[in-house]
C-alpha cells in the first residue's frame, strides 16, 4: 500500500512537468515615446487661449512658467497589440490589417493575437477625475493635486465645492468613499513602483539617460505567438481640453453616495479590435511595427508618427 | 486501509447507474425533429390586433385558434373598420393578399441521437428594425421557496406554488442573413458562423448572426432564455431591404410529458422595445395532436399575465407542480377579496375570472 501511495503522489507531481506545447507566450520589451510628444503638446483654456505649449505651461501673458516634459500625467494610456500585419491606406496612419467589414458604421475587426496597455484609466475618487487619471503616472496624492492645479489648470474640486489642496484630504476622501484602508488598494498612485520585477505588469515611464525618449518596460501576457506577427499601438494623448478618446465616462462601476450618483468611467472594451474608431488628433502611432521572430527576443516599440487629424 | 479505499471506489461507481435518459424523449415518427416553416411576413402590430378585434395602437398578441373548439368564430367585430368579419375571416383574407403567414404555430419532435433539432424560416428585410419573438410551451416560473413566516419579506406568494416542469420546452433563437446560413432547411440545423484567414494564415471564427440577446452581465450579448420562456431580438435590416434573412429556432429541450415541443413565433415590424415580448404576446402555443391549444393551458397563460398564478394553481392543481411542496397556508387566502372586502372562495374566484379549467 505504501508503494502505491508513493507512486500516486509521484504521478501527480509528474503532471507539473508536462509540456502542453501551447502557442501562447509572454512577450517582454520596451515602449518608447519621443520627448517631442510633450514638447509639441498643447492645452487650451475654455476660451481657446493656450495654457500649455512648447513644453511649458504659460501665464496670462503667454510666457513660459513650468517645464512639463517631466509631467507623465500628460501621457495617456499606451495601447500595444500583436497583429498579423500593419498596413497603410486604411486610415491616415499605419493601421493593423482588418477582417471583413460587417457593419457599415465600423471598420473591420483587427483580430489581434494579444495585447496590453501601459497604464490604464482608474477612478481617482472625484467625479471630476473620471477618465482623467492613468495608472503608473502619479506617485502620490499631492502629485495629482499639483498636476491638475498647475498643468491642466483645473484644480480638483470636492463634492462640497471646496478646492482640494492637500494630499491628506485627498487620501481621506478616497478611503471614505472607496472603502479602502491603504494606498496599496488604489491603483492610480504608486509610491513604490516595482521597477525590475518581471513580468512588467505595473509599467511606468521615465525619461531615458539621453533625454530623448520616455521609456517603459512592458510585458504582453499570454499572446498567441505567430512568427512574423507585428507589434503595433498608439498613445492616447489628451485633447487640447484634457479629454481622452479611449475612455467612456458613462461606463464602469457606479458611484452611489448620497446625492453623488454617476459612473466612474471605463476604457472601451474593443480598443485593439477597432483602433480606427479611437485614434484621434494628436495621438502618437507606431509607424514601423516590431516584427516578432521569437517570443524570447525582447522587443522595442517606437511611437514615431504623430497623427495630426 | 484497503477497506476504506474499496468503499471510496465503490461509492464512486454508484454514480454510473444514472444515465438521465428519462429527461430526453424518444424521437417520434409523427413529429420530425427538424422542420422548415417557409417565409413569414414581417407583420405590423395593428394587423395582429385586427385578427383579434383589439383596438389599434394597443399592444398586440397572437393566437393560434381564431375559432373556438366547435368552429364558432371568435373575435366577431361590429367595428366598421374591420369590415364586420370574424377574426378567422380577416386572417384568411390577409394571407390571401400577402401570400405569407403573419405568424406561425408549430410542433417539433425530439431529434435523433447526435443531431441538432429545430425549425427554420425566412423573412425579407424591410430596411428597418424588426423584432423576432418565439415562445416555446408552456409557462415556467421559479417557486418562491422562502418561508412566509420567518422570511416574509423574501416570500412572494404569487410564485408560492411550484411549476410543472415536464410540460415545458426550450428553443434558442438565432437569426442572420440567409447567405451566411450553413444549415439545410428541413434537413439539418446550421448556424451563422464564418471563417476569416488573416495574412499569417491564422483562421478566425466570425459570428455573422445578427440576433443578439443581452444577459444580466454588461457586455453579454449571446444570452438565451430558459425553459418555456420567450426569446426575442431586434434585427436591424437597415440598407438590407429585400434581403432574405433566416431564423433558426434551435431545440434545447423537448417537454418530457408528451415528447412534442409546441411553439409560436412572429416577426413584427417594430423594434422589440416597442412591443410586448412576454409570455402574453404568444398565446396558446401549447398544442395538442390536432394543432389546437391544449385544454386549460391558455388559462394558465392568462393567469400568469394577470399575476394570479397562485390562485390559478390553487384552483387547478392539476395544471401546476407538486402540491406537497406548497406552504399549507398559501391557498387559504390566494383568491384575494372581492370589491366589498370579503374573502373569495374558489367558486367565486372561478366565476369572477373564468380561469378555472372545469369552467369550460
Amino acid at each position: 500500500m505504501r508503494i502505491i501511495s508513493i507512486g500516486l503522489v509521484g504521478l501527480s507531481f509528474g503532471g507539473c512537468a508536462f509540456e502542453e506545447n501551447l502557442r501562447q507566450g509572454d512577450l517582454t520589451g520596451k515602449v518608447r515615446i519621443p520627448l517631442e510628444a510633450l514638447e509639441s503638446f498643447q492645452l487650451i483654456d475654455p476660451d481657446g487661449t493656450p495654457i500649455v505649449d512648447g513644453g511649458f505651461t504659460l501665464d496670462e501673458d503667454g510666457q513660459p512658467v513650468l517645464d512639463i516634459t517631466d509631467q507623465m500625467g500628460l501621457l495617456g494610456p499606451v495601447y500595444v497589440g500583436a497583429f498579423p500585419s500593419v498596413e497603410d491606406g486604411h486610415f491616415d496612419y499605419p493601421h493593423p490589417e482588418m477582417g471583413p467589414i460587417l457593419d457599415a458604421d465600423k471598420p473591420g475587426d483587427t483580430y489581434p493575437y494579444g495585447g496590453t496597455t501601459v497604464g490604464r484609466f482608474d477612478y481617482a475618487c472625484y467625479e471630476q477625475l473620471r477618465c482623467k487619471v492613468v495608472t503608473g503616472r502619479h506617485s502620490d496624492y499631492g502629485d495629482i493635486i499639483d498636476f491638475f492645479s498647475d498643468v491642466v489648470q483645473e484644480p480638483i474640486i470636492a463634492p462640497d465645492g471646496t478646492e482640494v489642496t492637500s494630499g491628506s484630504t485627498f487620501q481621506e476622501h478616497c478611503f471614505t468613499t472607496e472603502y479602502v484602508t491603504s494606498n496599496d488598494e488604489l491603483s492610480f498612485i504608486d509610491d513604490d513602483p516595482e521597477e525590475d520585477v518581471l513580468p512588467y505588469f505595473k509599467p511606468y515611464f521615465k525619461l531615458n539617460s539621453e533625454g530623448t525618449h520616455y521609456v517603459a518596460d512592458v510585458t504582453i501576457p499570454h499572446a498567441l505567438v505567430v512568427d512574423g506577427m507585428e507589434l503595433w499601438g498608439w498613445v492616447d494623448m489628451p485633447s487640447a481640453r484634457y479629454n481622452f478618446s479611449t475612455c467612456n465616462e458613462s461606463e464602469g462601476a457606479y458611484h452611489y453616495r448620497y446625492t453623488e450618483q454617476y459612473y466612474k468611467g471605463s476604457s472601451y472594451p474593443d480598443l485593439l479590435n477597432f483602433p480606427g474608431l479611437y485614434v484621434d488628433e494628436g495621438d502618437w502611432v507606431v509607424e514601423d511595427p516590431y516584427v516578432v521572430d521569437s517570443a524570447d527576443n525582447e522587443f522595442v516599440i517606437d511611437f514615431t508618427f504623430k497623427f495630426e487629424g | 486501509m484497503f477497506g476504506l479505499v474499496s468503499v471510496i471506489f465503490l461509492s464512486g461507481l454508484s454514480g454510473c447507474d444514472r444515465n438521465a435518459k428519462g429527461l430526453v424523449p424518444m424521437p417520434s415518427e409523427d413529429y420530425p425533429g427538424v422542420i422548415e416553416i417557409g417565409e413569414l411576413e414581417v407583420v405590423d402590430a395593428d394587423t395582429l390586433n385586427s385578427f383579434i378585434a383589439k383596438q389599434q395602437g394597443t399592444l398586440a398578441y397572437i393566437q393560434p385558434n381564431l375559432e373556438d373548439s366547435v368552429g364558432d368564430p371568435k373575435w366577431n367585430s361590429e367595428n366598421p373598420d374591420l369590415d364586420g368579419l370574424t377574426g378567422q375571416e380577416r386572417y384568411d383574407q390577409h394571407v390571401a393578399e400577402t401570400g405569407t403567414l403573419p405568424y406561425y404555430y408549430g410542433q417539433l419532435g425530439q431529434a435523433k441521437d447526435g443531431k441538432r433539432g429545430g425549425a427554420t424560416f425566412t423573412f425579407t428585410g424591410t430596411g428597418d428594425e424588426v423584432c423576432i419573438v418565439v415562445d416555446p410551451e408552456t409557462v415556467f416560473w421559479s417557486q418562491s421557496v422562502a418561508d412566509p413566516v420567518t422570511n416574509a419579506s423574501a416570500y412572494n406568494p404569487v410564485y408560492g406554488y411550484p411549476d410543472f416542469y415536464n410540460d415545458d420546452g426550450d428553443l434558442d433563437l438565432f437569426a442572420g442573413m440567409s447567405s451566411y446560413y450553413t444549415g439545410s432547411p428541413g434537413v439539418e440545423i446550421g448556424d451563422f458562423t464564418g471563417f476569416y484567414t488573416d495574412s499569417q494564415g491564422e483562421v478566425v471564427e466570425i459570428e455573422y448572426g445578427e440576433c443578439f440577446q443581452t444577459g444580466s452581465q454588461t457586455g453579454m450579448d449571446n444570452a438565451h432564455a430558459g425553459r418555456a420562456t420567450t426569446e426575442y431580438c431586434t434585427v436591424d435590416t437597415d440598407q438590407k431591404a429585400g434581403v432574405q434573412y433566416t431564423v433558426v429556432l434551435d431545440t434545447f429541450s423537448v417537454p418530457v410529458d408528451d415528447g412534442v415541443l409546441s411553439f409560436g413565433v412572429a416577426v413584427v415590424n417594430e423594434r422589440c422595445a416597442r412591443i410586448d415580448k412576454s409570455e402574453c404576446f404568444v398565446r396558446g402555443e401549447s398544442l395538442d395532436e390536432n394543432g389546437v391549444t391544449k385544454s386549460c393551458t391558455d388559462k394558465l397563460e392568462d393567469a400568469q399575465c394577470a399575476g394570479s398564478l397562485a390562485a390559478f394553481c390553487c384552483a387547478n392543481p392539476e395544471m401546476c407542480g407538486d402540491e406537497d411542496a406548497v406552504h399549507p397556508d398559501l391557498c387559504l387566502d390566494a383568491y384575494g377579496q372581492d370589491d366589498d372586502g370579503d374573502d373569495l372562495t374558489r367558486g367565486s374566484w372561478c366565476d369572477s375570472t373564468g380561469l378555472c379549467c372545469d369552467a369550460d
